[in-house]
């Protein structure tokens, strides 16, 4: 459903990202994962064509910026931003007039979201009236509304209630049981425990390995915390992960081994020639 | 109906059901009504004995191509540094991902904007009765009229489009028609105090310099200006040559939009002028990158001052950072308006005119541009920020130390736009000094108006609700301050020429005890965050 090959992203003489590779199939439910900085939502946001990028963003088949391929796509901004001056159902109106939706069935598919979400009695409310949390649920739903095969949450969890994110993951997960290619961008590990299928750890613009569940062994496979903080806190040495490299798991006895060819640098270089 | 016009009109209608609710719209309404009551009356009641004034024809001529260049200016100006303002989060985060194509998403904002030019158009309808009495316009004139400012209005609605779409691939692009705008706009500037420099009535120089054929090769306004010309004197084909010129614009803009696919949420910040490499990093900057905390410590101006100074401090040290410390667009703004000024005090100066006399002149005209350019929207940050509320200390050193950067700069720019004024009019060098001060207090008292507006109005309500009544508030202290200053002035002027110089100092510090009595009436606006 969604393939990258080689994204790179420069702001000026900043990099962003780095030739990124990452995949998902249908069904398949993404982990972004990185510190602050890493470059996680601007790999977002050229995945969902809103930056000009260099390499090869697919979704579905259709290059990201398309008509066609952004019809498959939901998104959930990092900080939720709807039109303060319509109402929650006013935004879902807006959402079915501009994917061209049947109107009917999603009445009643945002009537069954809203109800999942408790969102209810503040249908016809403004949205500039609306708490943080309400208006972050409010986008969730605008995400789903249009039933995209490639759902991008970009730290979908914050300011949400714990009902709020028990619901959020449970939805997920039946998304994920329907064919739809799910990838999350988050800081709060915890929350996507459990339902994870593929986790990108990123720093500093690059991927710096990937791991998928089922081929994690031993309590490896119980906690993605346990990863993060492995391959994130011990990080210092020049070692990168680059698309040739496999996917692997990680074995109970070492902190890291997903290990590629080191990236050589200038300063490394110089250290060999010195010795 | 498609979901762009879906989203404008549920807006507008929520919109103006929220303005319905408040008190302020309705006095709005009223003031407006009783202007139409007033239109409607001196139709009504005119007798046809108001004299048209002398050289009718060239001084509305000359003066509206001088509003035109000068809305051309303004509208391209603010093109070109807020081209794609008209796009909020909201926008981008809906639309740029929805399957609209970009045509469409620009269309939608140009629609938002062409709301601004109709309540423009409305205010010009409003001058109809006095260009018909006092200028001897008929119908057809003024139709003309209407013709040339629907189409200037229309092209500067469109040319946000095609500057946004333009600029968004070239920043660069971008730069050289800001350097050309700010160059045209010396060159007529320089041109009015040329005209100026001669000897003569000042006011039908400067008419004569805009009635000048040449000033209708500048693009937009000039073009707009030659337009309405034209078609006054009959000259059909030089008209439809002129309009000609105005629509190249909008078609410059769609073609533009056509060839860029300025669909990009990048491109809106670019062409803006902010990069979202800077916004993106300027937190993971300050945050992680220890190396450069080393050298930046020296170049903060943040002292070692503890309390409610340090609000002072750090805006001092943004506007270091930015630049900003003496001057910005408003001041070079402020600047030209002192060499018009200055041109203008010195054809009165060679025609006789008293010093004092051109002393208040050159204050009351830069205090009341200063109003317009002073940087009020900093202050409200500093309000939705949490730190002016946090900070121990009195709320009313916090206003007064949150407000005097501005001050400070207020006092400087003054100082300039002075010097410049008596270089041209030959004022005493004492007048800078006493006249700055004046001017720093009233940018002071200003503040306080506006803090006391806020104070009643709430935060939350709009900037234009606050600007109303901070206005009004400032003609009842300007009312008695004039007659004060007057009263003082008169017998200053009286034992000596020089010693009316002291009556600027005067009112400067009349300025400060009234922003004192302000500062003091609205620090309960820290008592909580609106």
């Amino acid at each position: 459903m969604l393939r990258v090959k080689g994204l790179t992203k420069k702001f000026g003489k900043k990099v962003a990202n780095e030739n990124i590779n990452l995949s998902l199939d249908a069904g398949e439910i993404g982990i972004l994962l990185g510190p602050n900085g890493a470059g996680k939502s601007t790999a977002i946001k050229c995945i969902l064509g809103l930056l000009r990028y260099e390499g090869e963003v697919k979704i579905g088949g259709f290059p990201a910026n398309s008509s066609q391929a952004k019809k498959l796509v939901g998104y959930v901004p990092e900080f939720p931003s709807l039109y303060d001056m319509l109402t929650v159902r006013e935004h879902f109106e807006f959402i079915s007039r501009a994917y061209h939706l049947d109107p009917e069935k999603t009445r009643k598919y945002a009537a069954e979201l809203v109800d999942r979400f408790r969102l209810t009695e503040v249908v016809d409310t403004l949205c500039k009236d609306l708490s943080k949390g309400l208006q972050q649920k409010v986008s969730i739903i605008c995400a789903l509304l249009p039933r995209p095969k490639l759902l991008l949450l970009d730290e979908p969890m914050l300011g949400l209630d714990p009902h709020a994110i028990k619901e959020l993951r449970l939805m997920v997960t039946e998304l994920s049981d329907a064919g739809v290619a799910v990838l999350i961008s988050t800081h709060m590990i915890s929350t996507v425990e459990g339902i994870w299928g593929k986790a990108y750890i990123m720093r500093k613009g690059h991927v710096i390995s990937c791991h998928r569940k089922e081929e994690m062994v031993g309590m490896w496979a119980e906690s993605l915390e346990r990863i993060f903080f492995a391959e994130t806190e011990a990080y210092d040495s020049p070692w990168r992960y680059t698309s040739d490299m496999p996917i692997t798991g990680l074995p109970e006895t070492k902190a890291r081994v997903s290990v590629s060819k080191p990236k050589t640098t200038k300063k490394s270089k110089k250290k060999r020639k010195k010795k | 109906m498609n979901a762009c016009m879906y989203v404008v009109l549920k807006q507008w209608k929520h919109s103006l059901q929220e303005k319905i609710r408040r008190p302020q719209f309705w006095i709005g309404v009223l003031v407006v009504a009783a202007y139409f009551a007033l239109y409607i009356y001196q139709e009504i009641s005119h007798t046809g004995t108001t004299q048209v004034i002398d050289n009718a024809s060239s001084v509305y001529r000359g003066s509206v191509t001088m509003v035109f260049l000068v809305v051309a200016f303004v509208g391209f100006g603010l093109g070109l540094n807020r081209g794609s303002s008209f796009f909020r989060s909201a926008d981008i985060n809906h639309m740029f991902v929805a399957p609209i194509r970009s045509e469409r998403i620009l269309f939608y904002g140009i629609l938002k904007k062409c709301g601004i030019s109709v309540l423009i158009t409305l205010i010009l309808l409003m001058q109809l009765t006095n260009l018909r009495f006092y200028f001897g316009l008929g119908i057809e004139e003024m139709l003309i009229l209407m013709g040339a400012w629907f189409l200037l209005s229309i092209c500067l609605s469109i040319l946000s489009l095609a500057v946004y779409s333009i600029t968004a691939v070239s920043p660069v692009f971008r730069k050289i028609v800001l350097i050309a705008l700010y160059a045209v706009s010396g060159l007529i500037i320089l041109g009015v105090v040329l005209s100026l420099w001669r000897s003569g009535t000042p006011f039908s120089d400067i008419f004569a310099f805009f009635n000048d054929p040449r000033i209708h090769a500048i693009p937009l306004g000039g073009w707009a200006a030659g337009f309405l010309c034209c078609a006054m004197d009959h000259q059909v084909k030089l008209a439809l040559v002129y309009a000609g010129l105005l629509l190249i614009f909008p078609l410059i803009g769609i073609i533009a939009v056509l060839k860029n696919r300025s669909g990009y949420y990048e491109d809106v910040l670019t062409s803006i002028g902010h990069g979202y490499g800077n916004y993106l990093y300027q937190n993971e900057a300050s945050v992680s990158d220890v190396r450069h905390k080393v050298t930046r410590k020296k170049s903060h101006l943040m002292g070692r001052s503890r309390g409610e100074i340090v609000l002072m401090q750090r805006q001092m040290t943004e506007q270091k950072r930015s630049f900003l410390v003496l001057f910005d667009r408003g001041s070079l703004g402020m600047l030209a308006v002192a060499v018009l000024t200055g041109s203008v005090l010195r054809s009165l100066m060679i025609r006789g005119m008293y010093p004092f006399i051109m002393q208040i002149i050159a204050l009351a005209v830069l205090c009341y541009t200063m109003i317009f350019t002073i940087p009020m929207g900093k202050f409200v940050d500093e309000l939705r920020k949490p730190f002016i509320f946090l900070i121990p200390g009195k709320p009313l050193k916090k206003l007064f130390f949150a407000s005097l950067p501005s001050v400070l700069k207020a006092f400087i720019e003054g100082l300039i736009c002075l010097v410049v004024v008596s270089l041209f009019a030959k004022l005493h060098p004492a007048y800078v000094l006493c006249g700055s001060m004046f001017y720093a207090s009233s940018a002071m008292l200003f503040y306080a108006v506006y803090m006391a507006s806020i104070r009643t109005l709430g935060l939350t309500n709009s900037r234009q609700s606050h600007m109303i009544l901070a206005f009004a508030i400032l003609s009842c202290v300007f009312t008695f301050e004039l007659s004060l200053g007057a009263n003082i002035g008169s017998r200053l002027y009286a034992i000596s020429d020089d010693l009316f110089l002291l009556d600027f100092l005067i009112l400067a510090v009349f300025n400060m005890v009234v922003s004192l009595f302000f500062f003091v009436s609205s620090r309960s606006i820290l008592d909580s965050r609106d």
